[in-house]
């Protein structure tokens, strides 16, 4: 059949009766019709497709169609896919030859034809693409920049506060990184919120003006990376860049981090700046040699550790009250703080949203109780018990570290008392009194 | 850990036909959507999630773009790739991208995005998505507090 029509001259307009009339078929459709032979040649297209191609096929039967670069322009926008030649129809866009890229686009599918387990033919079927070509003089539609203005109002200081001590000292770094434009890395286990730290800081930095772009460089392939910022139109140009966020830069090939480098590290108008986000610190990673060493002593210039979530459970109350509406939840019932403190929250802030959301599909309307809770963490309640009240005293803890400083140089000095005395700074007699104050000795002992 | 899913917003057929099968032989699930809303709903089920959405960036229709920007507070953990709908010019670009990505996709395309692009796209950021899991336990807490400084006093002695 594909040898007729490679052979055919235009057919008669009426087809005889009683045969399908497939010439007549494919020469009369106004569908752009062209079949390429298994030797990846052009055998045969319809008047549409000459139309739509400006070619004629007698011109242009036995032309390569193959993707590559010693193809014409024309047979690499009809390359027929790998995928086809193994038997399955694809449908691509491809650029209007002979531009290398669009628009003008075409729609290109292609049909095997399959003969033995192989295929005999492929049938391609062009339909222009028709799309809106936009050359220059292009504005951001104001919309955009309506949501812009929200989302930076979203990530306020507020979203780090606390009641707990490490939670504060969060705060005062973060406004003095806010009031830089220094390399910044983040430290924090993961889910602990390193991203939305960095957030936060650009929001309230120098580079406000401008976009914070977040880079996950273990989840996107690093030539896609590359392309984003350093390919046509990237981003690494045009000075739009306010903060680029990299998470675990250590994953990204060396090539690529060396020219991150030169981005980050060349003086020049509207610079970005540059935030890391790890679990480790930057010396650490440059040491295991996964991180170029400018990173460290370049990029590096603040370091902030983000507490991992278990460190500031008395932070807990207020984050929940920060969640509990985003999964349309108001209010937990008695005794389920109870059970979310007991929790050790390895997956930190992650894992207590994730926890919330699957407990808000169970709960529904009512307060989120116990009930609502994976059973792993309510079992963690009665395995460790409530959580205590109150924190130690200040005169408990001195005490304690009292203590375990007169045991210590007593057990230095072989418990001679006089040169415990001497190791710690204080007259003999004193450490005594202590030592029995604190049950460490008794008079009799003394004696 | 429940099945990963790809959520497709508005996409044409040549995209969401490859997604489809992407996500045949990858064994998730594909969800290819009209309507912002319904995506939304789809995005934040509690499953590992990729958003695939195409927009034009010459359209002032905030709906898709929205609906990135909400998941960036709703669903931090999705990751969200925006399909140019038209091509625009290398000087137009990088304005736009960084609008997209401002408002927190992880990844502007631009047409034609080939299939294999695609595939390494979605599979990679769907990797990470999964690799987000729960963390390592921490080490059983110590009932004595103040033994926090037992380390130092031995320092002292080296």
């Amino acid at each position: 059949m594909m040898d007729d029509m490679a052979d055919d001259t235009p057919p008669a307009a009426t087809p005889k009766r009683g045969r399908f009339p497939w010439r007549t078929v494919f020469q009369r459709s106004s569908t752009a019709l062209f079949v390429v032979g298994p030797n990846r040649r052009l055998r045969y297209a319809n008047p549409a497709w000459e139309m739509l191609t400006g070619k004629t096929l007698a011109a242009l039967r036995g032309m390569r169609i193959t993707a590559t670069r010693s193809g014409s322009p024309l047979g690499q926008a009809l390359a027929v896919p790998p995928e086809t030649w193994g038997g399955k129809p694809v449908t691509v866009r491809r650029a209007v030859p002979p531009r290398g890229d669009g628009p003008p686009w075409w729609d290109v599918s292609f049909q095997p034809v399959m003969g033995d387990g192989r295929p005999l033919a492929v049938v391609g079927c062009v339909t222009p693409a028709g799309e809106p070509s936009v050359r220059g003089g292009f504005k951001l539609p104001a919309a955009v920049g309506a949501l812009r203005a929200e989302v930076a109002g979203a990530f306020g200081f507020d979203l780090l506060a606390g009641p707990s001590p490490v939670a504060e000292r969060l705060m005062t770094q973060a406004r003095h990184a806010a009031s830089t434009a220094a390399p910044l890395w983040l430290v924090g286990e993961p889910g602990s919120g390193k991203r939305t730290v960095a957030r936060v800081v650009h929001h309230h930095g120098p580079t406000k003006d401008r976009a914070f772009v977040a880079v996950d460089c273990a989840g996107l392939p690093g030539y896609l990376l590359e392309v984003q910022l350093f390919g046509r139109g990237g981003l690494a140009y045009g000075g739009h860049l306010g903060t680029v966020y990299l998470s675990d830069p250590a994953a990204l090939p060396r090539e690529l981090q060396d020219r991150l480098l030169t981005l980050f590290t060349v003086p020049r108008p509207k610079a970005p700046r540059l935030v890391c986000g790890s679990t480790r610190p930057a010396a650490e990673l440059v040491a295991a040699d996964t991180l170029l060493p400018k990173f460290h002593t370049t990029l590096a210039v603040l370091e902030v550790r983000i507490p991992p979530l278990r460190d500031r459970l008395a932070d807990l109350p207020r984050l929940i009250d920060r969640l509990l509406p985003r999964f349309g939840l108001s209010a937990l019932a008695t005794g389920t703080l109870d059970v979310l403190r007991a929790h050790p929250w390895p997956g930190n802030l992650r894992e207590l949203a994730d926890v919330l959301q699957t407990a808000a599909v169970k709960a529904g309307d009512t307060p989120l109780s116990p009930d609502h809770l994976p059973r792993r963490l309510r079992e963690q309640l009665l395995a460790v018990g409530p959580p205590r009240d109150k924190p130690p005293s200040l005169d408990t803890v001195l005490e304690a570290v009292e203590r375990r400083l007169i045991q210590h140089a007593l057990t230095q000095a072989n418990g001679a008392q006089a040169a415990a005395a001497t190791r710690l700074g204080v007259p003999r007699a004193r450490l005594w009194r202590r030592a029995v104050a604190l049950g460490l000795a008794t008079d009799k002992g003394a004696s | 850990m429940k099945f990963p899913q790809v959520v497709g917003l508005a996409l044409d057929e040549p995209t969401a036909a490859a997604v489809a099968e992407l996500a045949a032989r990858r064994r998730w699930m594909f969800a290819p959507l009209k309507r912002a809303e319904a995506a939304h709903a789809a995005a934040r089920e509690p499953r590992p999630t990729v958003l695939l959405v195409q927009t034009d960036p010459t359209a002032d229709d905030p709906a898709p773009l929205r609906l990135v920007a909400d998941l960036l507070r709703a669903r931090p953990d999705v990751a969200a790739v925006v399909l140019a709908d038209s091509k625009l010019t290398d000087d137009d670009r990088p304005g736009w991208a960084a609008a997209v990505l401002d408002l927190g996709a992880a990844v502007v395309l631009y047409p034609p995005v080939e299939r294999s692009v695609l595939d390494d796209l979605l599979t990679a950021l769907m990797e990470s998505t999964v690799r987000r899991v729960v963390g390592k336990r921490p080490p059983p807490a110590d009932d004595a507090p103040i033994d926090l400084a037992a380390g130092d006093f031995e320092a002292d002695e080296s």
